[in-house]
């Protein structure tokens, strides 16, 4: 009997040891350390662009339609010669996600044509007032340096590029740090 | 050397009130005193919290509380902090003076046993001279001769030290039962009643470990069995009675209610048990309690097992004192100075460091051992503890008749120690080794197995019957 208290008591002063000598500590601390997230990682909404800065977003509202948890609202307006905000007829004037809505399944980054909405890296996603909650397209919207892909030539693939599984291609899919 | 003024008259005025100036002072020393060891471990006890989070942490690979403040050192003052802002909510249908009492009945006894620690050694004769000259008092009243003949290092020290313990801490377990009962809640009422069931049973273990060195000492003040142990750790009451020590140190654990014997707060069956009605700072005073009983115990243990504020060897502090003064002419202001230092050595180092180790092992097992069932436990104290310690005492107190026979002096030889406590290890380690043998090991592993340990890897196991 007391041997077998003392070998489970040895067995938890070797971790306790090791952890002081520094070795086998599994904690990330996290707001100073953060987590690298896997390329599929499914975080807060973003709204991608093209190379020249025009946002890929169409307005076409596919997105809407197949939300399950119906988080997102938008309405769309014509681009006009004046105006070109993104490469198609018309664009999102406004386009929200209520994030205490979403349930982060990804539909709408599956539903969207243009490959416009993807779902992000970031985790970090507590507010202090319910309202914050409420994305909008700007705090969303991809800034136009980071914009890919060329519209003028018609690729059917080129929509399922991103930055991500571009990264991923090269056999790196857990490289993508979180963003935002 | 002499304060530059009398601190008599103080105590001639003060005398006034308290029927003589000896009792001023009887009372002023003992708010010093009580000043000191009460708040000091007041201070104490959120770091031991901190230290308890820490080092379970650590067991568990992972670095523990470290926001508040640099490495953590503020989380058990906000802890505190926070519970003291919290509301305090008093259920529907709680049984109101009772609900109201019961944490208080659990930190006061906490708080007067802590009264009998002896931290220090007892300040008397030519030292208490010395002191007495130095604060210019009146020697008649204070001094070896006077009304107030020696000042123990403890807030009190009674002749029943010992008893005194044992009787304050018993009451203890008034306030968890109490709390169990008082509160209108199955699951508080549970472990009430199994906090005073297994309190009630591990006393007797308790009780009947703390009879061998009693009867070692030959007295119940503590500070006579800190004396009778006095010369070296070979002279500590360990070395006398090994299986005492290893009673004494288990039926600690189940007294303060400690992981492995915390049934009576098990938080998978209970939800909290006893105290999940309180909140805010009576919630506190329950944790509070139970940290310095924790204190407490150690402290005990401390001083019936492992020597009290005796260190591991015997320094002869006047002769160093001496030497000291000899190296040169210039160290001669030194000798009151070594004196005293041999009088704080007990209360600031070493009786910290030997609490601080049971401390230690309080947390640790916490850390390391699973919680027992209510079977088990009722079975190791009743079944196990119970006869090991009487036997124990059998034993001591047989060969302390005899060598007090022999040698006919009153007192229990160092040999006779040694002999003690290698006849009474040596039985309860064959009876460890030969009982728990590796086939009644597999035995009881199939016994309590729930699953047969399947024939073949990968197979099905069938439930066992
Ligand atoms: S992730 Fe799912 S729930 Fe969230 S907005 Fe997209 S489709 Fe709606
Ligand atoms: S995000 Fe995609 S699916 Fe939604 S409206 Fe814009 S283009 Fe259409």
């Amino acid at each position: 009997m007391l041997v077998d208290f003392l070998k489970g008591s040895a067995l938890a002063l070797k971790h306790m040891g090791n952890f002081i000598i520094g070795k086998g500590n599994v904690t990330l601390e996290y707001p100073e350390v953060k987590r690298e997230q896997p390329a599929f990682f499914r975080g807060r909404h973003r709204l991608q662009r093209y190379r020249d800065g025009l946002e890929r977003c169409v307005g076409c509202s596919l997105c809407a339609a197949v939300c399950p948890s119906e988080a997102i609202y938008l309405e769309a307006a014509e681009n006009t010669d004046e105006n070109q905000v993104s490469a198609g007829e018309r664009y999102a004037e406004i386009y929200q996600i209520h994030l205490l809505r979403c349930i982060f399944c990804g539909f709408c980054e599956e539903a969207c044509p243009e490959n416009a909405i993807v779902m992000g890296a970031s985790y970090e996603l507590a507010m202090n007032k319910r309202t914050d909650f409420i994305a909008e397209k700007d705090d969303m919207l991809d800034p136009a340096e980071k914009g890919f892909g060329d519209y003028h030539e018609y690729d059917p693939y080129i929509s399922h590029v991103t930055p991500e599984s571009d990264k991923s291609a090269k056999g790196d899919p857990w490289a993508v740090k979180a963003e935002h | 050397m002499q304060l530059p003024f009398s601190l008599q008259p103080l105590f001639d005025f003060l005398g006034q009130f308290t029927d003589g100036p000896a009792n001023a002072l009887i009372i002023v020393i003992a708010l010093i005193k009580i000043a000191l060891i009460v708040g000091g471990l007041l201070q104490i006890i959120p770091f031991i919290i901190l230290f308890e989070r820490k080092i379970i942490s650590w067991v568990q690979d992972r670095p523990g509380p470290n926001r508040a403040g640099p490495w953590g050192l503020l989380h058990g003052i906000l802890d505190g902090v926070k519970l003291f802002f919290k509301e305090e909510i008093t259920p529907k249908g709680v049984d109101k003076p009772l609900y109201l009492l019961a944490p208080g009945l659990t930190v006061a006894p906490a708080f007067l046993a802590l009264c009998l620690v002896p931290v220090g050694p007892i300040i008397q004769g030519a030292h208490l001279d010395a002191l007495v000259s130095f604060l210019r008092l009146d020697p008649s009243i204070i001094g070896p001769g006077g009304i107030i003949s020696e000042i123990p290092l403890a807030i009190t020290n009674p002749n029943i030290g010992i008893l005194y313990v044992l009787a304050v801490t018993s009451i203890g377990v008034y306030g968890i039962t109490l709390a169990g009962w008082s509160s209108n809640n199955k699951w508080s009422l549970l472990g009430g009643i199994r906090a005073s069931a297994q309190m009630v049973s591990y006393e007797i273990t308790l009780s009947l470990s703390i009879i061998g060195v009693v009867l070692l000492a030959g007295s119940l003040n503590l500070y006579n069995i800190i004396d009778s142990q006095a010369g070296g750790f070979w002279h500590w009451n360990v070395m006398a009675q090994p299986v005492a020590f290893l009673l004494f140190i288990i039926a600690m654990f189940a007294e303060t209610n400690r992981l492995p014997f915390d049934l009576a707060e098990a938080e998978p069956e209970l939800t909290g048990g006893f105290h999940t009605e309180y909140s805010s700072m009576r919630f506190a005073l329950f944790f509070l309690g139970e940290y310095i009983n924790m204190v407490i115990v150690s402290a005990m243990c401390v001083t019936l097992f492992l020597g009290g504020y005796h260190g591991l060897f015997p320094l002869p502090w006047e002769a160093i004192a001496t030497w000291i003064t000899n190296i040169s002419p210039s160290f001669a202001g030194f000798y009151p100075w070594v004196i005293m230092a041999s009088y704080l050595i007990g209360p600031m180092v070493i009786v910290p460091a030997k609490v601080g180790f049971f401390i230690f092992l309080f947390i640790f097992a916490r850390a390391t051992l699973p919680r027992l069932r209510y079977d088990q436990l009722m079975d190791l104290g009743w079944k196990r503890l119970l006869p090991i310690g009487l036997i124990n005492l059998v034993i001591t107190s047989g060969i302390i008749a005899i060598d007090l026979m022999v040698t006919g002096n009153g007192q229990v030889e160092l040999a006779t120690k040694w002999i003690i406590g290698a006849i009474t290890l040596g039985l309860f380690l064959a009876w460890d080794l030969l009982y728990y043998s590796p086939r009644r090991k597999a035995q009881l592993e199939k016994d309590y197995r729930l699953y047969p340990k399947s024939a073949k890897k990968g197979e099905k196991p069938a439930l066992a019957s």
